[in-house]
């Protein structure tokens, strides 16, 4: 066995050394905090008349005007602290006035300077700020900072503030692009980032459906969903065609935002292979109200997916009289055992429900009409009665 | 003999020391990820991404057996989580008390017949669904016991979306911690197969309404001591083990897994504590052995407050049962991943360190104390070595618990007070004078009960989340 004392002393030497060390700097971190924190409220609170005269202003058409003194650097974090906040809470023209003020108060050079520190903690702060900023000539510094980064959770960082800040749509484009190349299935990240962006990326999105990558079409396929003026290119029903499963979901769910869908393609979409497919369009018709579908619902309560079958039975019972019809005619075996049991379980729920509703005349009318459709085709159950 | 024993707890004492340099190793990678985790933590932008629409669903599990103290608070703080798409599913897994009956009358719940539920992974007969238009993203299922694991598997079988998250009913979520947890799946959907987040320790604590509102460190002896037991773990450990995907367990009190991988790899096992380990392996090997990349994280800034035992009975109790569903899956899982090069990190390192310096380990340490004790017994001469070497193993266990507390320090500062931090240096050092050694003798009567197949759960009592506040109030 190994054994020599004098080593072992100079481990005890080591060791002690580094728990102090250890000790000393989580203490100076604790103690600078602490530090920080006070002399932080002790400038706020010199700020606090300033503030309340922001707050008071900002209704009113007037430029704010900066503190009369000018600020320290210190001043300026504190001051940008709380008005950063101010700026994500606000929108309009309460958010501009504000992003001038703090243009005018010199936040936008001040982290611009931070932004080419040597400290990469202190780079992202900047960074991060110039994005609430929304500063556009830190963009291109934002950009070449982006493609020095390592390919980690900071990267994500940086893309938001350029799509913050950016003026141009086809920065957007290559930021997505970049992303899209070194990231990983990333697309609902990225289409997040890109909706911080104030630009109209209308033209952006599409172009990406054109492109080869499916990673690109994918977030074309996400970001479209909310765009309100949509004008789908004519390749979006091939979308729904692809290898990709993910590709096929996104264009199906696009095509079904942009309600630009015939009675025809409705019928296809049901009996797609994909569950996930028919699912959302079962959904869909329940939850819009498109009464004028209900009778294609009939097959899909029979689908051997038990979600399709569940959320047919749902739909039926959101699309009124015909719906509920509908379901006790599969309920009573009129188009076989397949979906009887979910159709009973639906209506015998739906029929509780309307009970607990019976507040209004109507809610009345609508229970007496499904119960007297029941009633046409159970005849009486007092299994039934008793267990609403 | 007399060498015989001192060479053996001379042994005993390299054998800590190689635990604890390996343990360095680990918290040098949880240095080097420190930086990237302030940067997410205090950067990425989360109150926008709980309102967006881009974020994936998740259905949040909670196994439930007897919780009627906190069951209340814990699904209330779990539904007004800021999310954008979850939902809640609670399963009452058999329980003696009044759990069912607590949620249905806070709830109003209605009951519905169990064709709800798939039967996707096998479990225990589920009785009944409980459910309520008015908190449309609520159900509770009522099912006959069978262990945390089987209720785990109901409530994947109920679950509609493609992202499942584990969390324990005496535990409470952060709001943002969802949030954070799904921010870093967004990043890598495709790999991330499961994503742990931290649990910290909840006594003391000041609680309202199912939330954290001022966090204090526990006044117990226990609880404290645990505290620092688990921020040594969690920040020290687990995020080392996950930036070389080493990752060996998610805490049963939250994580978030994606179910196809869970489904594929047979659900959660049950018969057995050690089911949040045992998923974590099995999925590690599914994927290695079917060549897919993947990711198992560990997300430190996603908080999840735990009650911690505060007596010995509870706490040999649970330590007892984490003996057994290590020694379980060790032998279930382990052995066949042990230094096999298929398995990567996993096979060379994380496994190995596991059987050797965690499972075995109470026999190493029990024998080489009983057998220094011995030696002492015998002749007292080799007294100077003895001591140097324990000095130097309290010094180097001490030094990585004031490791993690740096790192807790530099990312997160829960505890800013400046008297906190010399508590929890206190009770780093203090856990080395009978709290470690008392952990070993539990690990190793965990290891007992498993030979004589003793699967009980063991003493286990809840206590209700308000009941600090009420003590505070009354006085």
């Amino acid at each position: 066995m190994f054994i020599n004392l004098q080593a072992a002393y100079w481990m005890i030497g080591i060791l002690l050394m580094l728990m102090l060390t250890v000790a000393v700097i989580t203490l100076i971190i604790k103690l600078n905090k602490k530090r920080f924190k006070k002399k932080e409220e002790k400038c706020l609170s010199g700020f606090r008349s300033y503030l309340d005269y922001l707050q008071i202003q900002l209704d009113n058409e007037a430029r704010l005007r900066s503190p009369r003194n000018p600020l320290s650097y210190f001043e300026k974090e504190v001051l940008q602290k709380t008005l950063l906040q101010w700026v994500d809470r606000l929108d309009g023209i309460h958010r501009q006035k504000l992003l001038t003020l703090c243009e005018d108060i010199g936040l936008i050079e001040h982290n611009r300077k931070r932004l080419r520190s040597r400290w990469t903690i202190t780079r992202i702060d900047a960074a991060y700020h110039l994005g609430i900023l929304r500063d556009s000539g830190s963009t291109p510094e934002l950009f070449s900072m982006l493609y020095q980064e390592k390919f980690k959770s900071s990267v994500y960082i940086i893309a938001r503030s350029i799509a913050q800040t950016s003026k141009e749509p086809n920065e957007i484009k290559g930021l997505i692009q970049y992303l899209v190349e070194n990231g990983n299935e990333n697309i609902h990240l990225i289409a997040d980032i890109s909706k911080e962006s104030s630009l109209d990326l209308r033209s952006v999105y599409v172009s990406f459906l054109y492109e080869e990558q499916a990673q690109l079409n994918k977030v074309g396929l996400i970001s479209l969903q909310d765009q309100i003026e949509l004008d789908l290119p004519e390749n979006i029903h091939s979308f729904v065609q692809s290898d990709d499963k993910g590709i096929r979901i996104l264009a199906a769910k696009l095509l079904m935002t942009s309600m630009v869908l015939k009675e025809q393609d409705i019928r296809e979409y049901l009996q797609f292979p994909d569950w996930e497919i028919r699912n959302l369009f079962t959904e869909w018709i329940g939850n819009s109200e498109l009464i004028q579908y209900a009778e294609l619902l009939k097959d899909r309560v029979q689908d051997s997916n038990w979600l399709v079958s569940r959320s047919s039975a749902k739909s039926l019972v959101q699309l009124g009289s015909r719906g509920f019809e509908i379901l006790c005619e599969i309920a009573v075996g009129l188009y076989g055992e397949r979906g009887r049991k979910v159709a009973n379980e639906f209506i015998e729920e739906d029929l509780k429900q309307s009970i607990d509703r019976f507040s209004q005349l109507n809610d009345m009318t609508v229970y007496n009409n499904k119960l007297y459709t029941y009633q046409k085709y159970f005849g009486k159950n007092d299994d039934l009665t008793k267990a609403i | 003999m007399r060498e015989l024993l001192l060479a053996y707890g001379i042994f005993a004492m390299y054998y800590v020391m190689t635990i604890n340099t390996i343990y360095l190793g680990i918290i040098t990678f949880s240095f080097k990820k420190i930086v990237e985790i302030i940067k997410e933590t205090f950067y990425s932008r989360y109150e926008p991404l709980s309102g967006s629409k881009y974020v994936p669903p998740i259905s949040v599990l909670v196994p439930a057996f007897n919780e009627e103290l906190t069951i209340k608070e814990n699904v209330r703080s779990l539904l007004a989580l800021h999310y954008p798409t979850h939902e809640v599913i609670v399963v009452n897994d058999g329980s003696e008390d009044d759990t069912l009956k607590v949620l249905i009358d806070e709830f109003r719940l209605n009951y519905y017949k169990p064709t709800f539920m798939k039967d996707t992974i096998a479990t225990a007969e589920v009785k009944g669904v409980y459910y309520n238009p008015e908190y449309p993203n609520l159900y509770l299922v009522d099912k006959e016991n069978g262990g945390k694991a089987d209720s785990l598997n109901a409530g994947i079988n109920l679950s509609h979306y493609s992202l499942i998250s584990s969390i324990d009913a005496d535990s409470l979520l952060e709001n943002d911690a969802l949030i954070r947890i799904a921010r870093k799946y967004m990043e890598r959907p495709d790999e991330y197969v499961a994503i742990g987040g931290n649990v910290r320790i909840a006594n003391g604590c000041e609680i309202a309404n199912g939330m954290v509102k001022k966090v204090q460190l526990p006044k117990k002896l226990l609880p404290m001591m645990q505290t620092v037991e688990y921020i040594k773990a969690f920040l020290g450990g687990r995020i080392g083990w996950s930036e070389i995907n080493g990752l060996i367990i998610v805490s049963g009190a939250f994580g978030v897994f994606k179910k196809e991988y869970v489904i594929k790899v047979g659900g959660y096992r049950g018969g057995y504590p050690g089911e949040d380990m045992n998923i974590i392996i099995k999925l590690h090997r599914y994927m290695l052995d079917n060549d897919l990349s993947y990711k198992i994280d560990f997300c430190p800034d996603a908080v999840c407050w735990t009650q911690a035992p505060d007596t010995f009975k509870i706490l040999g109790s649970q330590r007892k049962r984490w003996g057994r569903g290590n020694l379980k899956n060790m032998i279930e899982e382990g052995m066949y991943m042990f230094m096999r090069p298929k398995y990567k990190i996993m096979g060379w390192l994380t496994i190995p360190y596991n059987i050797i310096f965690e499972t075995l380990s109470p026999y190493f340490r029990i024998t080489g104390f009983l057998s220094l004790i011995g030696y002492s017994l015998l002749d007292m001469t080799g007294w100077k070595i003895i001591a140097v070497f324990m000095l130097i193993n309290v010094l180097y266990g001490t030094l990585l618990g004031l490791g993690s507390l740096l790192l807790e320090e530099m990312a997160f500062q829960r505890y800013p007070r400046i008297r906190d931090y010399f508590k929890m240096v206190l009770y780093t050092i203090l856990m080395f004078f009978g709290y470690r050694q008392l952990g070993i003798v539990w690990r190793f009567l965990g290891h007992i009960d498993f030979m004589r197949k003793n699967n009980t759960w063991g003493t286990m009592t809840r206590t209700s989340w308000n009941e600090g506040v009420e003590k505070d109030q009354a006085a």
